[in-house]
């Protein structure tokens, strides 16, 4: 009996296994390029302008169809190409009626994005805090790595100790303010290249949001008032050079998206009703006059235009076949009835999942070596009551039941 | 009788197991010293500011350790019994075979673990001496899947070796292979510690495939 379970046991792994390897290999070998549009705003004709790229040459067209040159684009969009325009001594003294501030627009230019794998993914539990004010340019890495539980906690990297005194100075200050602990979330920009240091943003047990800096080695510790309906998902901290008209993206429960400002932890809401950020990619390219905003799905993307007061100036959508629309994606559905992956789209963590079982092609190919392997049965003198969970395994998984129970045969001695 | 198989199985293993706790030992420590020597000549904030924000895996060499060790128990363990098909000898004693084989699977996966808890005890161990526990709590949980695979590695080798068709063979050797690949699809630390159970169960299942390949061996097929 237990040499039956075994044999059962290592199909049924084999059909699992089978089910990611052969896919992983068709796409190796007939996998299509999807190239993703970059969609930004003219200010100049008022209208998205789309490039992408066609038979390997980038196109550039409106909303409406009408093909660009690539010079044009430049024109069209003078703040996001500006440093195109100066170097071709191309950049108009005046745009929209002002004279052209050469550094000022070089200064409000910016790039931020929020990848969908960025609220589920491993994380250590050890944070840094950099010195905010060192009176040096640029920041330094500090000796110490801090971590959160009833207090905070700094461990010396040379020596792996905890600074008591630190800690203590450090956890009274937040108990100070108000400062729940365990804390929920942390968030800051852990790296030197960053132009200034802003500390960290925590929320507490309570979902309380606070904002954490070292100043001159003390703690600098306030509580940032949030609406009370709010819930914070998660926060993304920026560091955008020059240009510090706001420190964080924080996103809510509900989805809604706020920037919180600099000068008096305000906080603003953008105007984009549809976000999903597990699903989404975000990104934001700031220039002098607005804010062009992506939002990228699996097949899809949702394009903003926003003002600098955060105003809705225009939106535009286009969407683009997926795999599974094409003729490889086509044939995959009917040779594969699922495929087991372990990527999935919102987190950095593996994940088994199945997918598949989409329309109606593999039915056909499933029937088939359901057919073959009753012939089989029937060439081999097989008796049907000793094979019938093999044939329900066949029925239920198509090509990798068939090889799975043809490689471990169930011979009847 | 039991006592007997068991000394066996330890006759045959106790040297290969000494010797790979030996050369897993000595691996950690070889890494720690390089990371106490890089801790040395660089800083330590930035030794520690790479684990934790730049994915760096200190004992990437450790990657394939475990299952190199899985292989060779394996290996030590069933290929003298297919010598002279030795294990005819076993079939015949006055038990259920069953029970006899899984007696010498439960024998190997018992002392390859032991094997594998002590090193990651050692691993631990030492890294407290460098790391908080945050970096070691994490970077055993990285290091688990490559635990498990050597384990599977180990089923999947006793079923490949007792199986008596060549050709067979070559099909489970690749099969094996393919499955113990999916222990090792990303680089990104702890990224498998959601799906855990499920590579735990995975490895469960071919405990005992080598039931089958022995069934076949019993029943003549050549």
């Amino acid at each position: 009996m237990l040499h039956k379970i075994s044999r059962y046991l290592i199909v049924i792994v084999t059909v699992f296994v089978l089910s990611n390897v052969l896919p992983h290999i068709y796409n190796t070998l007939f996998d299509v390029r999807i190239d993703l549009p970059f969609v930004s705003y003219s200010i100049i004709n008022e209208d998205f302008i789309i490039s992408r790229r066609e038979n390997g040459e980038t196109v550039y067209t409106d909303t409406k169809g009408n093909f660009l040159e690539r010079h044009t684009v430049d024109e069209l969009q003078p703040y996001l190409f500006h440093y195109q325009l100066t170097n071709d001594g191309r950049m108009p003294d005046t745009l929209m009626g002002e004279k052209t501030d050469l550094t000022a627009i070089a200064q409000e230019f910016f790039y931020n994005n929020i990848e969908s794998y960025m609220y589920t993914r491993p994380d250590y539990g050890l944070y840094i805090l950099f010195e905010s004010q060192s009176g040096r340019m640029g920041v330094e890495y500090p000796e110490d790595f801090f971590r959160l539980g009833k207090g905070i906690e700094f461990i010396n990297c040379h020596t792996n100790k905890v600074n008591k005194e630190k800690s203590r100075v450090f956890t009274q200050a937040m108990a100070e303010a108000g400062f729940a602990f365990p804390a929920q979330k942390v968030a800051g920009i852990p790296f030197d290249f960053k132009s200034i240091d802003d500390g960290n943003f925590l929320t507490d047990s309570n979902g309380e949001l606070y904002h954490l800096k070292m100043v001159k080695g003390e703690p600098y510790f306030v509580k940032i008032a949030i609406p009370q309906d709010m819930v914070i998902k998660h926060i993304d901290c920026v560091d955008n050079r020059n240009y510090r008209e706001f420190l964080a993206y924080i996103i809510t429960e509900n989805n809604k998206l706020f920037i919180l400002k600099t000068d008096d932890y305000s906080l603003t809401e953008l105007p984009i009703p549809d976000y999903i950020p597990e699903k989404q990619r975000f990104t934001l390219i700031g220039d002098y006059k607005t804010r062009h905003v992506s939002l990228t799905g699996n097949d899809y993307l949702k394009a903003y235009a926003i003002d600098k007061n955060y105003n809705l100036i225009d939106s535009y959508s286009e969407s683009w076949p997926v795999k599974e629309d094409m003729i490889q994606g086509k044939v995959a559905g009917i040779l594969f009835p699922f495929t087991l992956n372990f990527w999935a789209r919102d987190t950095q963590f593996l994940k088994i999942w199945l997918s598949g079982y989409k329309g109606y092609g593999w039915i056909l190919l499933n029937v088939f070596f359901v057919g073959l392997f009753v012939f089989l049965c029937i060439r081999n003198k097989k008796t049907f009551k000793n094979n019938i969970i093999d044939l329900i395994l066949v029925a239920l998984s198509g090509i990798f039941g068939f090889l799975a129970v043809t490689i471990f045969p169930n011979k009847e001695y | 009788m039991w006592n007997s198989i068991k000394y066996k199985e330890w006759l045959k293993l106790r040297w290969i197991a000494l010797g790979l706790l030996v050369v897993g030992m000595l691996l950690e420590i070889g890494f720690y010293s390089t990371v106490r020597h890089s801790m040395i000549l660089g800083n330590a904030n930035q030794y520690w500011h790479n684990i934790v924000f730049r994915d760096a895996v200190f004992y990437r060499i450790f990657k394939f350790f475990p299952l190199i060790a899985g292989l060779i128990t394996g290996l030590a363990q069933y290929l003298p019994e297919i010598r002279d098909k030795r294990i005819k000898l076993t079939l015949h004693l006055p038990a259920k075979e069953e029970k006899l084989i899984l007696w010498m699977v439960l024998c190997g996966t018992a002392i390859l673990i032991a094997v594998y808890v002590l090193l990651i005890a050692l691993f631990a161990l030492i890294g407290s001496y460098f790391f908080p526990i945050q970096i070691i709590s994490q970077s055993v949980c990285t290091m688990l899947p490559w635990f498990l695979a050597g384990l599977a590695a180990y089923n999947l080798t006793a079923c490949i070796t007792m199986e008596p068709l060549w050709l067979q063979r070559i099909i489970y050797a690749a099969l094996a292979a393919a499955m113990v690949n999916l222990f090792f699809i990303t680089n990104k630390f702890c990224a498998y510690r959601t799906i855990l159970p499920w590579i735990i169960l995975f490895t469960t299942m071919t405990s005992i495939s080598v039931l089958y390949s022995i069934y076949r061996f019993r029943k003549g097929e050549m």
